[in-house]
């Protein structure tokens, strides 16, 4: 695969497409790629490290694949144009939000109930950040076209 | 006086164009407000785990709370003044009704809220330290004023009008008094 082609053929929608020599799209996805397995990370050591060794702190996994769904199935299922869409994106919106306050409340909960310490929490709270915000990176770099197709990856 | 803040513009921020994105940033809101709400329930029955602690019926304002915002979410403000070119399963009066009703659900479960705030748990700690002190002298355990209801529904003593409290416990506290000073 060229990236260089890949590159050129996007350039029509008006977006910068290089920078330093690489598509500003491919370094997008490489520093997104670290910055996910950062948070990762801080889950982890949030759970196996030996003073802590508790894996509760595990379930906040699933709000984390849970949180872009909602708002992926109202981009699939609505058009611009109608006037229903833009409640069922702000149905999506809140759902969303709704999703990423359990996972920071959810470690909160379970420090309260001394089923993990204050430090594993505070680690999961900052491996919540960190993939939320590659997450809201995803959707501001790949999103944000005008045909969501699969095939731009 | 009376137009005093008429002038008063808020600064202005052209950086952002608010208009386009009300929407969204109050639904980032509400969801933020909305979810941390159910946590801190969440929270409160996890710590404190036991009925005489935390009745588990209070979480119906909650559960009422939450159904009664959807039912007012659901219906749009063209529905209820009749503009809509689709007139819902329910027309125009319906929708209000339906409007209606999730108002007073929404407005009932923030009243029983406020109600169980002051009748369970503010008065009850009140009524605690009350009825420890009107036992013939014994000393007043300091534990007794941190616990929570002891009972929901309050009983009658609660209805005492506060003169007399006042005055059982300056007796009571002065009846302690005179034994202490009499026991040492």
């Amino acid at each position: 695969m060229k990236w260089s082609a890949v590159c050129e053929s996007r350039s029509a929608s008006g977006h910068p497409t290089r920078f330093a020599g690489v598509c500003i799209r491919e370094r997008a996805l490489i520093s997104l790629s670290f910055g996910g397995a950062i948070g990762l990370m801080f889950l982890m050591l949030g759970c196996a490290l030996p003073i802590y060794n508790q894996y509760w702190p595990l379930f906040v996994l699933f709000f984390y694949i849970l949180s872009p769904i909602p708002y992926c199935i109202a981009r699939r299922l609505v058009d611009d144009t109608d006037a229903m869409s833009n409640a069922c994106k702000e149905l999506a919106i809140f759902l969303t939000t709704g999703i990423v306050v359990s996972a920071f409340g959810l470690p909160i909960v379970f420090a309260r109930a001394h089923l993990i310490e204050w430090g594993a929490c505070a680690l999961v709270l900052t491996g919540n950040t960190v993939i939320f915000a590659t997450i809201l990176g995803f959707f501001l770099v790949f999103g944000s076209n005008d045909d969501f197709s699969w095939q731009q990856w | 006086m009376a137009g005093f803040l008429d002038n008063f513009r808020w600064p202005e921020c052209e950086c952002i164009d608010w208009s386009e994105r009300r929407n969204a940033v109050a639904s980032v809101v509400a969801g933020v407000l909305f979810f941390t709400g159910w946590w801190i329930m969440i929270d409160a029955a996890v710590v404190y785990p036991k009925p005489e602690q935390l009745n588990h019926a209070f979480h119906t304002c909650g559960v009422f709370s939450t159904l009664a915002f959807f039912m007012i979410n659901a219906v749009s403000n063209a529905q209820v003044r009749g503009d809509s070119y689709e007139s819902g399963c329910l027309g125009r009066t319906g929708a209000r009704v339906w409007l209606f009703i999730g108002f007073m659900l929404m407005f009932g479960s923030l009243i029983a809220s406020m109600w169980i705030l002051f009748g369970a748990y503010v008065t009850q700690n009140l009524q605690a330290s009350y009825r420890a002190a009107s036992t013939d002298g014994s000393p007043l355990p300091s534990h007794k004023l941190l616990q929570g209801p002891r009972s929901w529904p309050p009983g009658p003593a609660s209805c005492l009008p506060s003169p007399q409290l006042a005055a059982r416990k300056k007796e009571s506290l002065s009846l302690r008094s005179h034994q202490t000073a009499l026991a040492s």
